[in-house]
Order: C-alpha cells, then structure tokens, then sequence
C-alpha cells in the first residue's frame, strides 16, 4: 500500500496514471495560480471588449461574476478557521458519553 | 407512449422494485438477487413508457379510499425516469457487494420513492413516503458499527416523524377540503403548515437537515450512493407539486445554498462534504419552486434529474476509495490518482458537472434557476445563489478530487475500483456529459415547454468567470497558507441540539430519576422498619402488650369498665 520514494519503482501506481506524474513536479503544483489567474484577466478583458447583456441591476457592475466569484470564494475559505475554532472539538467528541463511535 | 405497452399502464414503476426487493429477502442466491436488481429497474422503465397519455392510472378501490398509485403527467415522469435511471446505475455499482438485506432494502427503498412520485392522493403518497424511511434505514445498519447503528436510529426517528407529520396534515387537509388527491397545497391553511414541515424535514430544511449528514456517511459505499439519490429529491418533487410559486421558499431554498458551504470547507470526512454538498444543491432546486413560474419550475425538475446522477457519480467514487482504502477522511487521503486513474476520471467529471463548467450537465440546468430568479426579480437571493455557486466550486469541484486524488501524496496504493464500480461511474459520467451537451433531451423531459438557450456568449462569460475567479482565488490562498488544511476533527452542528443536550438532558434525567427512586425506596424501606420496630415494641413477646400487669389493677380496670356498661344500659332504659 505504501510507495517507495522513486515513482519508476513504484508498482503501485496505475500504468494509466505514468503518464500523468509530472502533476506531482514543482512546476505543475505552481503553474495553476498563473493559469487560473491569467484566465481571469482573459475573462476580464472579453467582458471589456465584448459587454455582456446585464439581465437585473448587479449584473450591470463590470466583472461582477468575477468579483462574486473571488470573493465569495475568500469569505468561504477564510471563514473556515474562525468556524473551526468555534465548532471544532475532538474526534471523538459524540463519543465521550458512551453516545457514538 | 408505445401502443404495445399501453395496457402496462396500469402498473405503476414502483411495483417491479418492491416485488424484486421483497424476493431479494428470501432469495439466498447472491447472483439471482443481483440479476432481479438489474431487472427491476428495466421492467420499471418499460412501465415508465406504457401510459398512453397523461393521466391517473393504476387506481386501486378500497372502498371509502381510491389509491391513485401511477399519476403519470408532466412532473412525476421527470423524476420517475431519473430515479429508475440511478436505481439502474445503483444496481450495477452494487454488483460485487454480498448483502441480502442490503439488495432488499435499496429496491424496497428505490420503488416506495417512485410510488410516492406517482401517488395521485395524500394516503397513497403517504404509504410510500414511510416505506422508504423504514426501507431505507437499512442501508445505514448494514455498516455494522456503533456508529452507524445509533445514526440509523436517528434517522429512522426523524424519517418517520415526517410521515406522521404528513399523515396529520392531510387529514387535516381533507377535514377543510374533502379531497385527498394531491395537487396544490399552498400555505393558506394550517393543514399546509404542517404538510410543509414535513416535506422540509425529508428536503432537509435549515435547522432540519443534520440527519443528512449524520446518517449518510455512516452508511455503506452503495448504501449512500441509493440514499443520496432518493428521500431528498422526493421531498423536492412533493414541494414542486404543493408549494410552487411560494416565496418563502425563494429565501429557505438561498439561505440552503449558502450555510453548507462553511461546514463543507472545515469538515474532514469528505462523503459528509457530500451530505453538505447536497443540501447546497437542494437550496437551488427549492429556489426554483418558490419563484414558481414555468422556468422556475423546470429549473428545479432539470436540477433534480441532473443532481441525482452527478451526486450519485461523487458519491460512487467516494465509495470506491473507501472500499479500497478503508477510509474516507481527507485527513488519511492523497495522491490517489496514481493507483486509481479511472476513479479520479470519474470524479472529476462529476466535480465538473457540479461546479457547472459548460458542456457539463450542471450548467444547463442551474442556468435555468439562476435565470429565473433574476428574471423574476429577486435580488438578494441571486446574489446568494451566485455566491453559493463559488461554494459548491470549493467543496464539490476542488476538495472533494483535490484532497483525495491530488494533493499532497498519502503514499497509499490501493486498487483500481472494482470493474463494476467503474462501469456504473462510466454510465453516470456519461449521462453527466451527454445531457450537457445535447441540454435538448433534458428540456424536452421538462414539465413545460421552454424556451432557453444555455449556450450564449453572455452566459458562458459569465459563468467562466466566476469559476476562474473562484479557482485563482483557491490557488491563491493555498499559496499563501490561507486554506485551512485537514484536521481530523468533529464539526458541530444542529444535530449537537439532539446528539448532545437533549441526549445529556436525557441522561441527566435519567439518573435523577433513578436517584429519586432509590430515595423513595429508602424512605418506604425507613418508615416500614420504624413501623415494624413499634408493631415488636407493642406485640412482640417483649412489647408492652405482653408485660405482666398487677392482678389488682386489672380487676379495678374490669370493675370500672363493668360499672360503665350498667349505666349506660340504665340511662338507655329509662
């Protein structure tokens, strides 16, 4: 079940996936926030160039699905550690009365 | 819809399930249960078809009550054919898996929710609403431990609680109206209340769902494949038919969409992230009954059919990491595309078609709700429905894949899933794309006809750029250490109200009683000894009747008690 260090020796790994382990190379772990962020400005930029058709009033804000989008995301994310200090408890913690597993 | 099958249409889907479940019980033989599994759902489509029209069929005369087992129209049929669909797909997945009550339980389960789909009046819906809380429960015991033994019985309270809920109700509603068939409720009634909270219950309404979270990711990897598919989507057809057009569910169905989306983000155990994901989706779908109008509607039924199959698909991959790795915490997770490459496919296929990437089924159907509500003006909850479209992103289309197939690698080499198990998510991916691309065959399954197109440059604009936008500011925080990383921990929720202080109140009760009890009983104990001790003082051959007493004063005693008796018979003579 546990792999060895160099993928080459590795036979756990799927003669399907061989092709694919550049996904764990340095580059390709920091390649998605230029991607993704490079995207975004195209996004940007096509509803500059080409407006889009605003159906009720806050989709009349310019790059408001972009704005939501980030946003909204960072508040999800972000409010996790706040919430977890809150409602985190331990593991175990519907089993301490004998009440759960 | 075919001639042939015509005279079929009296049969309603529902009864090929249950009758292949109930000898599924009896029957010993793992391969004819699983061949009765596949054929179920087969008979069940071929009945789907034989109704020649829209209309009441399958009517059963008890008398005082006709039973309207098979309404056939508009509304029921989409989610008649999604639910026979999965109960398909379910049965495939489930082929490897050795359990007789399982086998049972899931088509039990399975036909009882086409029955309540079908059902034309309130006691036939009702029948079947609480068949599939008692069928259902099953598919939780079947994990066989404490855990899912208590949650089991938690949700088989609060499931039954809504079937009772539902049968006061009705009866309520045909004391006003003296009719039992079920059409539109609306909220004009007290009836309609409490039919209301019961179909919130099984829909998972705010401060209603943690059942959903408790029971399903206790249960076996089929059993929460089946589960994720019906009770919910039920309730969600019962409220498009009695509720449609109330605004109140406009705010319930957004408030729904936003508040997983938080829990989902800190929680470890990733088929809960599902459990929280799939509340997330049912906010949109009741969204789009609150507003009501025909888009409305059929964003909520499109939602629905396209929701069963991609919940199921993440659900079904899920499953197949925990029967491979024995774990489904993101906590123990990890790099397993390396050894699992189909199943990372798969779930990347469901994780897009949730997120609603074009091209994918989630688009051409949220796309119909979202457009609904700001058609119809609803500001705030718009804005709530694209904000909750940025969670879903977080939750289903990133931590689920990321943390179990990417990520940082667990070192952890399972198995490839089973062959079955992968050729049900094959056919799950592969309705999840084919209804993406020709959105054609899913409108056209729509209650009403509509007109929309999902495919414009401003809605395909729009949508890129939300998800871009969330998907750079998920890297972007993952670069700045901002992501909470995985901790194995417990995240309380509504059900700490029963799981924690109605249980400790309980207890606490409990032990004051059985405390109050000891001290009556010490108390009688007490007083009966005392009783007992003056009784020997008085009677014993020690106690003061038996003393000896002088013979002089016992004749002076007589003497005076005679004297007594003379007079009063003198005076009573005279």
């Amino acid at each position: 079940m546990s792999a060895p260090t160099d993928p080459s020796r590795d036979d756990g790994i799927h003669p399907l996936a061989r092709p694919f382990l550049w996904l764990d190379s340095p580059w390709a772990r920091r390649a998605p926030l230029y991607v993704f962020g490079g995207l975004a400005l195209l996004g940007l930029l096509i509803e500059f160039l080409i407006p889009r058709h605003a159906v009720g009033k806050y989709e009349e804000v310019f790059g408001f699905y972009e704005i939501e989008g980030f946003f909204g995301f960072c508040i999800a994310v972000l409010a996790g550690w706040p919430l977890r200090w809150l409602l985190g408890r331990a593991p175990d913690y519907y089993d301490q009365e004998g009440d759960d597993v | 819809m075919f001639e042939s099958l015509a005279p079929l249409s009296a049969i309603s889907p529902a009864w090929p399930f249950i009758a292949a479940g109930l000898l599924c019980f009896a029957l010993p033989w793992h391969n004819v249960r699983k061949a009765l599994m596949l054929l179920a759902p087969t008979l069940a489509l071929m009945l789907w078809f034989a109704p020649p029209e829209q209309g009441i069929y399958g009517v059963i005369d008890l008398g005082p009550f006709q039973l309207e087992t098979y309404r056939y129209d508009g509304l029921s049929r989409v989610w008649g054919l999604v639910f026979i669909l999965v109960g398909f797909i379910n049965a495939v997945y489930a082929l490897h898996e050795r359990a007789r009550i399982s086998d049972g339980s899931a088509l039990i389960y399975g036909g009882a929710a086409l029955g309540a789909v079908f059902a034309g009046d309130f006691l036939t819906l009702f029948l079947f609403w609480e068949i599939t809380a008692i069928a259902s429960a099953p598919l939780i015991f079947a994990a066989g431990t404490a855990a899912a033994y208590r949650a089991g019985l938690r949700y088989l309270a609060i499931q039954v609680l809504s079937g009772v809920l539902l049968l006061s109700g009705a009866v309520m509603w045909v004391q006003q109206t003296g009719d039992w068939s079920f059409n539109e409720i609306g909220l004009g009634t007290p009836a309609g209340f409490i039919i209301l909270l019961s179909f919130g219950i099984k829909a998972a309404f705010p401060f209603m769902h943690n059942w959903l979270q408790d029971s399903y990711p206790k249960a076996t990897p089929t059993g929460a494949v089946i589960l994720s598919a019906f009770t919910t989507k039920m309730a969600i057809y019962a409220l498009a038919r009695g509720y449609a057009g109330e605004d109140i569910l406009i705010w319930i169905g957004a408030i729904m969409t936003a508040f997983p989306v938080f829990f989902a983000v800190v929680e470890n155990d990733l088929r809960r992230v599902l459990a929280y994901s799939l509340n997330n989706q049912l906010g949109f779908m009741i969204a789009g009954i609150g507003v009501g109008t025909e888009l409305g509607l059929a964003g909520a039924a499109a939602h629905a059919f396209v929701h069963i199959i991609y919940k199921a698909l993440l659900f079904m991959s899920m499953g197949a990491v925990l029967h491979r790795v024995g774990s489904a915490k993101a906590t123990d997770l990890g790099g397993l595309y390396k050894s699992m490459p189909i199943t990372a496919v798969f779930c990347l296929i469901g994780a897009l078609s949730i997120s609603a990437f074009p091209l994918f089924s989630g688009f051409v159907a949220k796309a119909l709700t979202l457009s609904a509500v700001l058609k119809e003006g609803y500001g705030i909850p718009f804005l709530i429905l694209v904000f909750a479209s940025a969670g879903v992103l977080e939750h289903s289309g990133i931590k689920i894949p990321y943390f179990t197939f990417f990520g940082h690698d667990s070192g952890k080499r399972p198995k490839e899933a089973p062959w079955n198990m992968l050729v049900a998510m094959g056919l799950a991916s592969f309705l999840c794309i084919f209804l993406g691309v020709n959105y054609g065959a899913l409108y056209a399954l729509m209650p009403y006809d509509i007109e929309y197109a999902p495919y414009t440059f401003d809605h395909i604009v729009g949508q890129m750029q939300l998800l871009l936008a969330a998907l750079f500011a998920f890297t972007l925080l993952v670069r700045l250490k901002l992501y909470p990383l995985e901790k194995d921990i417990t995240v309380l929720d509504t059900d700490w109200i029963y799981r924690r202080f109605l249980d400790g109140a309980v207890r606490w009760g409990s032990a004051m009683s059985q405390r109050l009890i000891i001290a009556i009983q010490i108390m009688v104990a007490q007083s009966a000894k005392r009783f007992g001790r003056k009784l020997f003082n008085l009677f014993s051959p020690a106690g003061a009747l038996s003393r000896d007493f002088p013979s002089g004063l016992m004749a002076l005693w007589t003497a005076l008690m005679l004297a007594m008796v003379l007079l009063v018979a003198y005076f009573s003579s005279v």
